[in-house]
Formats: C-alpha cells, sequence, structure tokens
C-alpha cells in the first residue's frame, strides 16, 4: 500500500456532512407531517 | 479485506446508526402509536359486491353509527368514476373506519391532508381509521389511473360542528 | 475492431432517442395541462385520444423504451470495450435486438390506435389489446438475448484471462444486465400466465392483488436497472473525465454486489398502502430496502471522493472551493455532475418512500413523479445524456456539433427538472395532489395549489427546450461532414490505489447464492400463500 501518497478527502467529508444534515431535515418533515395527521387504526 | 478509508469508516458507520434510527422511528410510530397502513381485512367477490345482501355492506354503501356522535362505521363503493356515498357527513370529534372496495377497476382512495391513504384493489377490502377533531371540509379522492374520468373521481367528507 | 459492437450501440441509440423523443414531447403537454391550457383537444386531430393516452405515450417510451435501449446499447459498447475483446457471438446481439424492436412495434401499434391506454403499470382488471403485452414481452426477451451475447463473450474472455479481475466497468454492466435477468422474471410471469390469457379471453378472471405484486417484484429492481449503468460511468469512466482516479475500486465492486443481492427482495415497498399484504411482509421488505441506504451511501462518498482527486491534482484548493476546478467545461462532464446533485434530493425522496408508513403521506400523490423525475428523469437521463455527448461522437467519427449548446441544455435540464421536481413534490407531500391524472380538469384541485402548479409547468417548458437542444446536438453531430482527427475511446478511471480488489468481489457464485436465498426468504412464502389462495375473479374492463 502507498500510503506517502494518501490523503482525507476533507472536501468530500465536508460535502458527505451536508448531504447527511439535508436527509434529516427532508426526511424528517415528511416523517412529522406525517405525525401531525393522526392514527390511522383504532385506539 | 477492503482497505477502507479511516473518515469513510466513520462515515459509513453514521449512516448505518442513523437510517437504523429511521427504522426504530417507522416501527415504533406504526406497530406501537398506530400510524398504521392497511392490512388484510376480507376477500370479496367484485362481480357480486353491489349487490345488496343481508351479510353484504357493500350492497348499500354509506355510513353507519355505532355510538352516536363518537364512532362510526363508512362503507364505500369505487367504481368508474364515482364513489357511492360522494357526500359522508360526521360530528366533530367522531371516528370514523372507512371499508372501501371495488366493482371494477383498481381505484385509490386518500383523504386529502389526512393519513386516511390506500390502494383499492377489486377482491380486497381496504380499511384504515381516524379521528376528525375539528369542524371543516375534506375531499376524498381517487388516486389511481382509472380510466378517461379518473380527474373526475372524488367526494367530500363534512365534519359538522 | 469492434465495427459490429460500434453498428449495434449506434441502433440501440438510434431507437433509445427516437422513442425519448417522442415519449418527451408530451411531457410539457401534461404539465401545461395542470395550468389549465388544455392543447390536447388540437392533439386529437392527430389521433391522440385523451390526456391519458399521451401519459401512456410518455410513461412507456421513456420510462420503459429509452431507458432498455440505451442501457443495452451503451453496455454492448462499454462490455467488450472494457474486455477489449468482441462479441463472441454476435449474431446472438442482433436477433436480440430485432426481437426488442419487433416487440417495441407490437406494443407501439395499440397504444397509438387508443387500444391501450393503460399506462406502464397496466394494472389489471384495466385490459388492454393483448398485443401491447405481447409486445413488451418480446422487449422483455430481447434485452435477455442480448444479455446471454455479453455472458458467452464473457465466459470466453474469462477462459482466456485466468485469475485476472474482470476490469470494473465489465463486471458492473454484467451484474446488470444478471440483475435485469432475475428481476424481469415476475412482470414476465404476470404477463405470460395472469394477463396474456386473460386478455385473449382464454380465462374469465384474474387478481389483481397477486397481478400488482408480480409487477412490483420487477418494478423496483427496474430502477435499479436504470441507475446502475449511471453507477458504471460514474464509478468507472467519470473519474477520469475529471482527470481522477475510481477512490476505492474494491468498494466500488461491493456496491454493484450489493445491489444484485438487495434489489429483488424489496418490491412490496411499492404496495405498503395494499390491502392485500399483510404488514409484517411490509415491514421485512422496508428493512431489506432500508439496507440499500449502504450501497448508495457507499457511492456518494466514493465517487465524490475520486473527483476530489482530480479536481486537486488540477490545482484546486480549498475545502470546498475544488468544486471550481471540476471540468464544468465538458457538457459531458457537466451534465453527470448535475445529474449527480439532482440525485441528492431524488435520493432523500426514495428513502421517504420506502419507509413504511410515511407512504399515509406521499403515496400515490405527485411526490410520486416528482421523485422518478429525479431519479430516472434526472440521474439516469442526464448521465445518459452526458454517455452520449462522448459516445455518439465516437461511434460516428464525428466532434460533438456544438459544445456551448450541449452545455445550455445539461444547465436548463437541471433548473427544470429542479423546478418541477420542487413543484410536485410540495404538491404530494402538503396538499395530496393525485399523480397522473388530468389536474386541470379535476374539481378538487385547489387554488392553494396554484403557486406549485406554475413552478411545475415552468420547469416542464424547460425541459421541453432542453430536449429540443439535446436533439438538435444529435443530429447535428451525426449529419456534420467534419471528422475527428483522432478516434474517441472510452474513458476509463484508473482505481487510487494499486493494489487489486480481492478475489471475492470477483466471484459470482456467493453473491448469486446470497441473491436467491433473499428473494426466497422476502418473497417466497408470501407468493406462495397467495398463489394457493388466488382470487381470480375480476373480469377485464376498457375504461377509455
Amino acid at each position: 500500500m502507498e500510503k506517502k501518497k494518501y490523503k482525507v478527502p476533507q472536501g468530500t467529508v465536508a460535502i458527505m456532512i451536508i448531504f447527511i444534515i439535508l436527509i434529516i431535515a427532508l426526511w424528517g418533515s415528511a416523517y412529522l407531517t406525517m405525525l401531525s395527521r393522526g392514527v390511522t387504526i383504532t385506539p | 479485506m477492503i482497505h477502507v478509508d479511516r473518515s469513510e469508516k466513520i462515515y459509513i458507520i453514521i449512516s448505518v446508526t442513523l437510517i437504523s434510527v429511521f427504522f426504530i422511528a417507522l416501527g415504533i410510530s406504526s406497530f406501537v402509536y398506530g400510524f398504521q397502513v392497511p392490512v388484510p381485512e376480507q376477500r370479496v367477490d367484485p362481480r357480486t359486491i353491489a349487490t345488496p345482501a343481508p351479510d353484504n355492506p357493500f350492497g348499500e354503501p354509506g355510513l353507519r353509527e355505532l355510538v352516536p356522535g363518537k364512532k362510526y362505521e363508512a362503507y364505500v363503493l369505487a367504481q368508474i368514476w364515482s364513489f357511492t356515498p360522494r357526500e359522508i357527513r360526521v360530528p366533530a370529534g367522531s371516528t370514523v373506519t372507512f371499508y372501501v372496495t371495488s366493482k371494477d377497476v383498481q381505484h385509490g382512495f386518500r383523504i386529502n391532508e389526512t393519513n386516511v391513504n390506500m390502494q383499492i384493489v377489486p377482491g380486497e377490502v381496504s380499511k384504515l381509521t381516524i379521528t376528525f377533531d375539528e369542524p371543516r371540509e375534506y375531499d376524498f379522492i381517487c388516486h389511481e389511473y382509472c380510466g378517461v374520468g379518473h380527474q373526475s373521481m372524488a367526494g367530500k367528507i363534512i365534519v359538522e360542528p | 475492431m469492434f465495427a459490429r459492437e460500434h453498428k449495434l450501440t449506434a441502433w440501440h441509440l438510434g431507437v433509445a432517442m427516437t422513442a425519448l423523443f417522442i415519449g418527451g414531447f408530451f411531457g410539457p403537454l401534461q404539465k401545461l395541462e395542470y395550468v389549465g391550457i388544455n392543447l390536447y383537444t388540437t392533439l386529437n386531430k392527430i389521433g391522440i385520444a385523451s390526456y391519458y393516452q399521451g401519459l401512456t405515450l410518455h410513461a412507456v417510451l421513456n420510462a420503459l423504451v429509452w431507458t432498455t435501449f440505451f442501457i443495452v446499447g451503451f453496455f454492448t459498447y462499454a462490455i467488450t470495450h472494457s474486455l477489449d475483446k468482441e462479441l463472441t457471438h454476435p449474431k446472438i446481439n442482433i436477433i436480440g435486438l430485432i426481437v426488442m424492436i419487433v416487440g417495441l412495434i407490437m406494443a407501439a401499434i395499440p397504444i397509438l390506435l387508443n387500444l391501450a391506454t393503460v399506462l406502464f403499470t397496466f394494472y389489471p382488471p384495466m385490459r388492454a389489446n393483448p398485443f401491447f403485452y405481447i409486445g413488451l414481452v418480446l422487449v422483455v426477451v430481447g434485452s435477455w438475448v442480448c444479455g446471454w451475447g455479453f455472458y458467452l463473450t464473457y465466459i470466453a474472455w474469462r477462459k482466456e484471462n485466468p485469475g485476472v479481475r474482470t476490469p470494473l466497468i465489465a463486471l458492473g454492466s454484467l451484474i446488470t444486465m444478471v440483475l435485469w435477468q432475475i428481476a424481469t422474471l415476475g412482470v414476465a410471469t404476470e404477463l405470460l400466465v395472469l394477463v396474456i390469457p386473460w386478455s385473449f379471453g382464454l380465462v374469465e378472471g384474474t387478481d389483481p392483488q397477486l397481478a400488482r405484486t408480480f409487477f412490483w417484484f420487477t418494478g423496483h429492481p427496474l430502477v435499479y436497472f436504470w441507475l446502475l449503468p449511471a453507477y458504471v460511468s460514474w464509478y468507472g469512466m467519470l473519474p477520469k473525465q475529471a482527470g481522477g482516479k475510481l477512490f476505492s475500486e474494491p468498494l466500488a465492486r461491493l456496491v454493484f454486489w450489493l445491489f444484485l443481492a438487495l434489489s429483488v427482495p424489496v418490491g412490496l415497498h411499492h404496495q405498503y398502502l395494499d390491502p392485500g399484504v399483510p404488514a409484517g411482509w411490509k415491514f421485512l421488505h422496508a428493512l431489506l430496502t432500508y439496507s440499500l441506504f449502504i450501497p448508495s451511501m457507499l457511492t456518494a462518498f466514493n465517487v465524490v471522493a475520486s473527483l476530489e482527486i482530480g479536481a486537486r491534482d488540477n490545482g484546486g484548493t480549498g475545502l470546498l472551493s475544488w468544486v471550481r476546478a471540476l471540468p464544468w467545461g465538458d457538457p459531458s462532464y457537466a451534465a453527470q455532475n448535475l445529474a449527480m446533485i439532482l440525485f441528492v434530493f431524488g435520493g432523500i425522496g426514495g428513502l421517504t418512500n420506502s419507509s413504511y408508513n410515511l407512504n399515509l403521506a406521499i403515496h400515490n400523490t405527485s411526490w410520486v413523479p416528482g421523485h422518478f423525475h429525479l431519479t430516472v428523469g434526472s440521474a439516469v437521463t442526464l448521465t445518459f445524456f452526458g454517455i452520449a455527448y462522448w459516445l455518439v461522437p465516437s461511434l460516428s467519427g464525428k466532434p460533438l456539433w456544438n459544445r456551448k449548446v450541449a452545455l445550455v441544455q445539461t444547465w436548463t435540464w437541471f433548473f427544470g427538472m429542479l423546478l418541477m421536481g420542487n413543484g410536485l413534490h410540495i404538491l404530494g407531500l402538503n396538499f395530496g395532489m393525485p399523480r397522473r391524472t388530468m389536474i386541470g380538469a379535476a374539481s378538487y384541485a385547489a387554488d392553494a395549489w396554484t403557486p406549485m402548479l406554475i413552478e411545475a409547468a415552468i420547469g416542464g417548458i424547460i425541459l421541453g427546450i432542453s430536449g429540443l437542444l439535446f436533439y438538435s446536438n444529435m443530429v447535428g453531430t451525426v449529419f456534420s461532414k467534419k471528422r475527428l482527427e483522432a478516434p474517441i475511446e472510452m474513458p476509463v478511471a484508473e482505481p487510487y490505489e494499486s493494489e487489486p480488489a480481492p478475489a471475492w468481489l470477483d466471484n459470482w457464485k456467493p453473491w448469486l447464492a446470497v441473491t436467491v436465498v433473499l428473494i426466497l426468504v422476502a418473497y417466497g412464502p408470501i407468493l406462495v400463500d397467495m398463489i394457493a389462495n388466488a382470487n381470480m375473479t375480476s373480469p377485464g374492463f376498457k375504461v377509455w
């Protein structure tokens, strides 16, 4: 393995952090929309 | 094994954690709290489903009162390109269980801006329950393409004070 | 060398692009109808009977014909060049192409005659003319035959090169074809056993719930059949186009194997709101669909890291400003990078779709076409445009007609999809607007929908213009009198690390075994139960 030339892809890490935040925000908003609309089986 | 960059390893662990949390959230909301999808209720014969008979509620679709002002059942029959009944009136605060089936092709049943959303498949009865808290009107609409008149297939729920 | 392969590729691409031209034509018309500009009365004069006949053409030609023909054509080129070996049995691939074209014509005639206005899902008991179904079967079978030609070539290559790792481009392409072959068993069973005998009137009734289940057995892996060729390009070619190297070649191989194993046993996530499927089976498929999140996330990291390597080698610096050092002036590159950005939103939407009870909020709303226009309509189609920008010059021996027009095309597609995708997602999630419905004529369409309907319509118009720019470039290139000075070769990305991938990432047997086991576990018991209790009570209906 050529350890020397190996660099941590810092920019990629930054972009992936943005990506994960987006996932949480967008998925979370759909999830909250569903929760706000009430249950669907007899309590 | 494969060499994986250290930052990528951390990223994979975060991803797995994230998706696990999401999955648990789905499991709890559906199986514990009751934000549940339709499950097999009853099988019927679409060729005779519209025929009135003592044991066939779809022969005479409409609202049934179980506990006045509190608990109702609505039997809705879907066909091209209308629902029977077209209009349902219930008092605010009532819990309504919808039973919907089709006498011809596939349809959809969605009470807009609520969680009542079901695929309507001939031969099967789709069932979901909802509590209407506030007085207002809701559209219920067919969301599965069912032919050239599909866009006109809808009805109204009127929640009265 | 490769003269025959290039000719085959050109034929597939030609049919694919013709299909997209006709199918794509209806896209802007649909969005204009949404805002009250109904052009279908004019179209009646050229034989288009309804919005829904146009929608059937849009869906079948774009989602099934454009994709399948382009993919088989691209793979004919990519597999042979990647293995550096001509097709060993080119006649098989010629027969495959002919069967596909015959099937396409056979399915197209009933659609054009308004005898099959059933959309691309053709859910029974809506009943089309039998030749529509037979035509679809032939398109699929023809693509299988082309796959067999690839496998035989690969087997011959393997005998000549024992112990050598299969090149990544060839491996990814072959895995995609095998995935397709396994996945389409569902729709083939639906059509051959349930639908075709019933459409000829040989049996009275059919079971719509069972038919849906067979359909979605194929329907979800279908989307990976569309997507994985784009991954072949993103992993195998794009890093080279960006001047970089593939960050982790072994992980790229692992991703293709994971998609093979996990693509099929997830189809019930399209049926979460079906009445005839038990909750436990739906939830199992939710878990398996969620596991596809992992290869998707691996891809995001790996591809972006590969591009970062290229950008930094080209003098890019900073935490994020290296992005500017990417070759944005190359339309083939720009198209694929923009496709990836749209796929971020397509992917998150897909995660939402696979999220079990979240379907109560979005199932069959315009959220869904919003989603798949960002995936198959953007991640896939825009990547295929990017591939065409080097592949068509390579095949024709002529330079791309106009690079600037190509750049404008990629950016207009990007913004058009962004607007339309955003509009359709919001209309679906917030307002529950139904998908594939003639909204302009729907009584329940509310005033609150109007801003987003307009946004989507503007997006649709921009996409229509973008499509015309793409076709002007393709026609301009093919009919150009200029010749390339040096032939254009397929871009092949080198791995960042020189160590070859471990042998278990080049071994079909364990992965095929896992694939079969997962399908048996996820579908075996439920399908046996549904078949044993089949409810063959639905007669056919013509509802258009």
